[in-house]
Parts: structure tokens; sequence; C-alpha cells
């Protein structure tokens, strides 16, 4: 029989394919002599190694060393934790940095928005009205100036009054309202009032509706609690407060058009009449200023409330042409009081 | 050739740097001599694989494992003849190796491993035939045979593709065709327009060559999987 034959029984033998027939073939030509059992042998052999070798690559050893390795080292899966952990701690980061960003803004747009403030102005002769970021309701008289932040601060509401203002606050006990009027502080909470602080005015009065009102000092030496239908008056002078039971009308009654006299003097009603209808008067008899007057005025015009004040009081008057100006504006009409000659 | 692997291997991971200084030495000193014997593993390694192993230096271990285990693992599924069996038996030899670490005295890693897989072996096959009750002879331990050599993926592989080299381009191609990608011999003959005596010849003539390329190797190999 011939090699390659041999060669070919064999591998049939080694794959197990070999037919009986075959395998007697095999076996006879093996049983021949030693060196044919050799041969066959190392056949095998040569033949096996290429097996094994082929088992050998089907075993995946990776697979098998992660399975042991998880088994011997927990360790491994805590640094699978640390791991994650870092992976969790990169993750975070932006999201810290952005919220950290938000947060700091946000203290900012608070802390900022204070020091920016609304500046209310009404001019001589108008009167108008506004509600506040936070609800509260003013009305301004004629040639106010009211200051209030864009934003409150979380601590209190504070606004800048000059000129006279009513007031409708709301309610929050824990955020106090303050109105600084020059050298005078009010704090309240949820109150309505009146308060007239016109610069040039020495005094400042403010007259309580309804609630609680503390007046004080900016130094806060002195303070008085207003209760309802009083007066405070504060002197900017003495820097001293007094208060005193009072008709509320007189005082409020600006804030529905309404010009209201009392027994006042005629210094008083003269320099009221200068704002509300924005003219400027003189008084040439000084007799005339401690002249005491009372009357309301209800939308009257000018020329009227001069009338009446001429019917009632020994009181003649004259009011200026009205003069253009260079820049085609009208000067403010001068009104002269003079005492009537009987 | 362990110590090349683990060369190799440890200048890829480059963590153990002085590790790395110490085995690069050695492999300066090896003669890279094909002639060597598997079997032989130079002591020194061993010394130097045991030392590092009883100082917990898991990447020696892992370097280790992935050297011998699919040997291993072939290795006894030569009498267990169950793949996953055999698995579970390597992994066990190898998790007994890391606990026992501190007390081991070992010489020889490969002579370790074979044992230790030899035995637990004989163990499981005589587990299993008291299960199944099988009343057989094989109950003693020198009635079963295991292979004389243990060969390593890595070895087997440059043993074999160094004598493949041996082979002229067109028998190497037939004899693959008809080893590694188990054609049979028609297959082969249709693929390449052969006629069949002509592929069996090839096939013979390279069976010849490697055979003398491996005849060192071929007679070790008394075991058979038949």
């Amino acid at each position: 029989m011939e090699r390659l034959d041999i060669d070919q029984l064999v591998r049939n033998d080694f794959s197990g394919i070999i037919t009986p027939e075959e395998q007697q073939l095999l076996d006879q030509w093996i049983g021949e002599s030693s060196e044919n059992d050799r041969y066959y042998t190392e056949q095998k052999n040569l033949l096996n190694l290429f097996f094994l070798r082929q088992k050998m690559q089907q075993v995946d050893e990776h697979k098998a060393y992660t399975k042991i390795s998880s088994k011997l080292f927990p360790k491994n899966r805590f640094d699978f934790l640390i791991q994650l952990q870092r992976i969790a701690a990169i993750l975070l980061l932006p999201v810290l940095i952005v919220s950290a960003l938000y947060y700091y803004s946000d203290k900012n747009h608070i802390e900022q928005f204070p020091s920016v403030y609304n500046t209310v102005e009404t001019p001589l002769g108008m009167r108008s009205g506004l509600t506040l970021p936070d609800g509260t309701k003013v009305w301004l008289n004629a040639g106010t100036k009211l200051s209030y932040p864009v934003l409150f601060s979380d601590q209190y509401r504070e606004v800048k009054l000059s000129g006279e203002a009513y007031f409708e606050v709301k309610k929050n006990k824990k955020w106090p309202f303050i109105v600084n009027a020059g050298n005078m502080n009010l704090i309240v909470t949820g109150t309505t009032f009146n308060c007239n602080a016109y610069p040039e005015n020495n005094q400042i009065q403010t007259v309580l509706v309804e609630g609680q009102v503390t007046v004080m000092n900016v130094s806060a030496t002195w303070n008085k609690v207003l209760e309802p239908g009083e007066l405070a008056v504060f002197s900017r002078d003495t820097q001293q407060i007094t208060k005193i039971k009072t008709d509320l009308e007189k005082y409020i009654a600006w804030k529905s058009g309404k010009l209201m006299f009392r027994e006042d003097k005629m210094n008083l009603v003269v320099e009221k009449l200068q704002r509300w209808y924005n003219v400027d008067f003189e008084i040439m008899d000084k007799e005339i200023s401690d002249y005491v007057y009372t009357a309301t005025f209800i939308d009257e015009s000018l020329d009227q409330v001069l009338k009446m004040l001429s019917l009632s009081a020994p009181i003649n008057y004259s009011v200026s042409l009205r003069t253009k100006l260079e820049d085609q504006t009208f000067a403010r009409q001068i009104v002269k009081l003079y005492k009537k000659k009987i | 050739m362990l110590i090349v692997h683990l060369f190799r291997t440890l200048s890829k991971i480059c963590i153990f740097t002085p590790l790395k200084k110490v085995f690069f030495t050695i492999t300066n000193n090896i003669n890279p001599s094909p002639k060597m014997r598997v079997n032989a593993t130079k002591p020194i390694a061993d010394k130097l694989i045991l030392e590092q192993l009883k100082n917990s230096n898991q990447g020696v271990f892992e370097i280790i494992f992935k050297y011998y285990y699919s040997g291993l693992v072939v290795y006894a599924d030569q009498v267990i003849r169950n793949t996953p069996v055999s698995e579970d038996i390597v992994q066990s030899v190898f998790m007994k190796l890391w606990e026992t670490r501190q007390s081991l005295e070992i010489r020889s890693f490969r002579a370790y491993l074979m044992q230790s897989v030899k035995n637990r072996c004989i163990d499981h096959i005589r587990s299993q035939a008291v299960k199944i009750k099988y009343n057989s002879h094989i109950t003693e331990s020198d009635q079963f045979e295991m292979p004389q050599d243990l060969w390593s993926e890595v070895e087997l592989d440059e043993l074999l593709q160094r004598a493949m080299d041996k082979l002229p381009p067109r028998c190497r191609e037939i004899f693959m065709m008809s080893r590694i990608d188990k054609l049979k011999i028609a297959e082969i003959a249709e693929k390449l327009q052969l006629s069949g005596r002509t592929v069996e010849t090839q096939i013979s003539k390279a069976i010849k060559i490697l055979r003398v390329e491996l005849a060192e190797y071929m007679a070790l190999f008394i075991f058979f999987l038949t």
C-alpha cells in the first residue's frame, strides 16, 4: 500500500470518519512492521498538535480571567466603583458650574437691582398714580418725585419721597415698607397714609388713614407711633416729631382731585395753589399772608378759584399774560394778590 | 518562551517597571534556540514569578493565568471531555494558587499547574464515577493517562507556525485548508481546481516536512484523543 493512502487512512482515523474496511486495512498495515507502527504514531501526533492548537484557540482565557479575578479581587469591583465615581464627578462638574453660575447670578440680581431705581416725577399742576412692584399703590401730588428700586430687597421695601404722596401699602408683616422723606423715615407694614414732604417746607406732615405707621428721624433717636386719624408733624430744623388728632379729609382730598382748605393761612393756600395750577403767586401786601381761609374746590379753573378767593376775602388779584419764551414754551403765569382797598 | 511572553506582555502593560527591567536582562541572556524544550522553563523566571505572586502582584498573576489557561483547559479536557468542566477545574487551580500564594514553594509553575490540574481531574472523574455508580477500573489513578506535556497556546502557536513556515507556499495552503479550515480533500480539490490525488500528495508532502520539523516534539505525544 502506498504512503499516500496510509496518510489518508491515518487522517480519517484521526478525524473519526474511518470506515470499518479502512480500519482493517490500517490495522493490518500497522501490524506489518514496528516502523509502520512508529510512522502511524508520529503521524497521529502531528495531527494532534494541530488539533490541540485549534482547541486552545477556542478557549477564551480573557473571559475566564475576568470571571476569576472578580472572585479573587473584590477590590476590582471597588475600582470599578471608583471609576464610576470619577465618571460621575466629571459629569457632575458642568452641572455644578452651571448651577453655581445660576446661584451667583441670581444673588447678583437681588443685590444689584435695589441699586437700580425708578424715579417717577409729576410736574407742577399734574397728579398721577402708580403701582409699585410689590403691589403698593401710590398717588403722587403735583411736583412730587418718588424713587423706588426696580426690585425691592428681600429684607424691606424702601422708597424715597420728595413731595406729597398717598400710599396704600400692600400688607406684608415680614416685609416692612419704608418711606424715606429726606430727614425722616416712615416705617409701615400694611397701611394707608398720606405723606407731605415737599423739600421746600420745613415740616413733613404725615396722616394715617388706617393701619399703623412709625415715624422716626433718620438717626432713629426719635420715633412716634401713629394711630389712624392722627397727624405727625416732623420739623426738619429741630428733628422733633409732634402728633395731634386731626381731620384727615383735608390732607387726602387732593387724591380725589379736590383742593380743600380748612382755616388755613393764606401762605399755605398760595403754596398749594401754586403747585396745583403751576403758577407763581406773589403776595404784594404782607397782611394777606395771615388771612385764614376755608374752601373746597373741585375741578375749578385757576380763574374761578381766584374769583372765589376775591369774593370771600378782601383780596384783589392780577394775572400776568402768558408770555412766550425763546424756546416757544409759555412762561409760568404770575398771580399777584393785593389787599382790597375799601 | 514564557519569559519572552511575559516580557512582551509586560512591555505592553508597562506598569511593573522594576520587574520589566529584570525580565529584560533575563530575556537578553536567553539563547532563543528553536529546539529549546518548552517544558524546561527557566527556574529563574519561575522564581521571579513566585516572588511577585507573594507580593500579591495581580499583574503577574494575570500574565501566568492567560499564558497557561487555554493550554491547561485543553490538557484537562483530554480526560474530562467536557470543556466547561475543564475550565472550572483549571480556574479552581488558579484560585487556589492565588489564595495560597504566601505559603507556596514552587520550583516550576508548569509542573505545579500540570500536577494540580491532573489531581483535580482525577478527583473529578472519581466523583463522577461514584455518582453514576460506574463500577469501573478508572477509579485507580494510575489507570488513566494524562498527557506528559503541557503546551501553552502561545508555545504551540509559535512551534507550529515555525514548522509551517518551512512548507512551500502551495503545499502550506493546501495543508492549512485541510487541517485548519477542516476541508475535505474533495472540497479542496474543487476549490483549487486540482485533482483529489494532487491535493492528497500535497498534504502528504506537508506532513512529511512537518514531521521532520517537529520530530523532537512528536515523540513526546503518547496520548491520543480517540
